[in-house]
């Protein structure tokens, strides 16, 4: 059996569930607590999309609900953390743009067969500038003596590497939606590897003490 | 595999922004560190600073306290002898139905003068250095006992040896604020202290019987801060504690001749 980097991802996303849950004592008490159901979800969403594929032909409505349900998980995990309230009304109305656009795409324009690479997009753009943003604050408090500490510091290193580096790729989807790029999904499976290394990284070696 | 434009375009994008992030968290970790080197130097410096406002504060109350104790035993002190003197003096030419009251007042007056003696003592700092701790301790717990403010005692134990003279002087002075307390707030009968010197280090541990106070309240309290500080000045840890039974500290000194 040749492994391919998408079945590499699905490896190293596993993995980093498995060691979200053994690790999950040292951030329980904090946002992050939903991470490792989160990691578990999107291992299920990754594994059940393979098998719609080869049973049903068809998993686009299957990744539709999984990544509309991915980026609203990221933009609450920012919510909960931002603590400048003008940063915390301006992410609650981008995820108020980003649904209801999202909804119109799926049920009027589009449809659940149709992948929604734009509104993706556009969601994958608000959930970088609110890991900016958290980074920003982060930054400006007493927090950036043991950045390393924090779990959360990994995480948004993680999260903004899965997002920036496919950036090209989906403007391009977006843009040229029947342009073949397929063979392009590779930078995709490289951003998530990657972001997966920051996870596994940061559950390894933050503090317990650091929330 | 061959790329079209596109793909050689989006390829090549992906890579530049995957740099620019690499390159964005390199220039924060040097930032980070440079930021946390200045803060630590700067949270060190203000350390330093508080270090020596708190011995400058000691310096100066010591020196007031050196110079009130001079001040009773030269002044006050020898006026009251002379005071006495004079009484004697006068004695034999009182007639003898007042003969009674003065050899009172006499002796009134000897309690002041030996009261006031023992209390320069313990406020004069060179006085402590030369007695030494626990007869420090003593001449406050006979003092307390003479003037019957409470029952007080004093247990030894292990073989004392000298300590260095600004720790000795920091030690008695965190027990004298402990008994001042004692005496003024707490309405105890009783005053317990125990030594107890090992190779290492010195235990002191000083209790009342009193009606202690609520820890919540108190806590803040610029006494309980000023102990504290003290103890931190000789690396001494310091711990207070009190409920309804009473009031107890604990002074763990290290000896820092032991290496």
């Amino acid at each position: 059996m040749r492994l391919n980097f998408g079945d590499i991802s699905n490896l190293f996303l596993v993995i980093t569930a498995v060691i979200a849950w053994f690790s999950y004592t040292k951030y329980k008490s904090t946002p992050l607590k939903y991470l490792p159901i989160y990691l578990t979800y999107a291992a299920i969403l990754e594994n059940v999309a393979n098998i719609l594929l080869t049973v049903a032909q068809s998993n686009t409505w299957w990744y539709n609900i999984g990544i509309n349900i991915e980026i609203l998980f990221f933009l609450h995990l920012y919510y909960n953390y931002i603590k400048n309230k003008k940063n915390k009304k301006f992410l609650l109305i981008c995820a108020i743009i980003y649904e209801v656009y999202f909804l119109i795409n799926v049920f009027i324009l589009e449809s659940w067969n149709d992948y929604q690479v734009f509104p993706f997009t556009v969601g994958g753009i608000f959930i970088i500038i609110f890991v900016f943003a958290f980074l920003l604050e982060m930054f400006q408090s007493s927090k950036i003596l043991h950045t390393q500490k924090y779990l959360i510091f990994w995480i948004s290193l993680g999260v903004l590497f899965y997002n920036i580096i496919p950036l090209p790729l989906f403007v391009t989807r977006s843009i040229l939606s029947n342009y073949e790029l397929s063979q392009m999904m590779v930078i995709q499976y490289l951003a998530n590897i990657i972001m997966y290394l920051l996870f596994i990284y940061g559950f390894i070696w933050s503090s317990m003490k650091y929330k | 595999m061959e790329f079209d434009e596109i793909q050689i375009v989006i390829l090549v994008s992906s890579f530049v922004l995957f740099t620019i992030l690499v390159v964005a968290v390199l220039l924060f970790t040097i930032f980070q560190k440079k930021k946390t080197d200045f803060l630590m130097r700067e949270k060190e410096q203000e350390k330093r600073f508080e270090k020596i406002l708190t011995e400058s504060q000691i310096e100066i109350r010591e020196n007031a306290l050196k110079n009130i104790a001079w001040e009773l035993h030269d002044n006050v002190g020898q006026l009251l002898a002379l005071a006495r003197l004079e009484l004697n003096i006068l004695q034999p030419n009182v007639k003898d139905g007042n003969a009674p009251k003065v050899q009172e007042i006499s002796q009134l007056i000897g309690d002041s003068i030996q009261d006031i003696r023992s209390l320069s003592k313990t406020l004069n700092p060179e006085v402590i250095n030369n007695m030494g701790l626990v007869q420090a301790i003593e001449s406050d717990i006979n003092r307390f006992n003479r003037l019957k403010f409470l029952d007080a005692s004093i247990k030894v134990e292990g073989e004392t040896y000298d300590l260095p003279e600004k720790d000795i002087v920091i030690l008695f002075r965190i027990l004298q604020e402990f008994f001042n307390n004692t005496v003024k707030h707490s309405k105890a009968t009783t005053l317990k202290v125990e030594v107890t010197y090992t190779s290492s280090k010195v235990y002191i541990c000083a209790k009342d019987n009193g009606k202690g106070y609520d820890e919540n309240l108190i806590k803040k309290g610029s006494g309980l801060i000023n102990m504290k500080s003290r103890a931190d000045l000789i690396k001494t840890t310091f711990k207070q504690t009190s409920n309804s039974k009473g009031t107890k500290i604990e002074l763990v000194y290290t000896n820092k001749e032991i290496k």
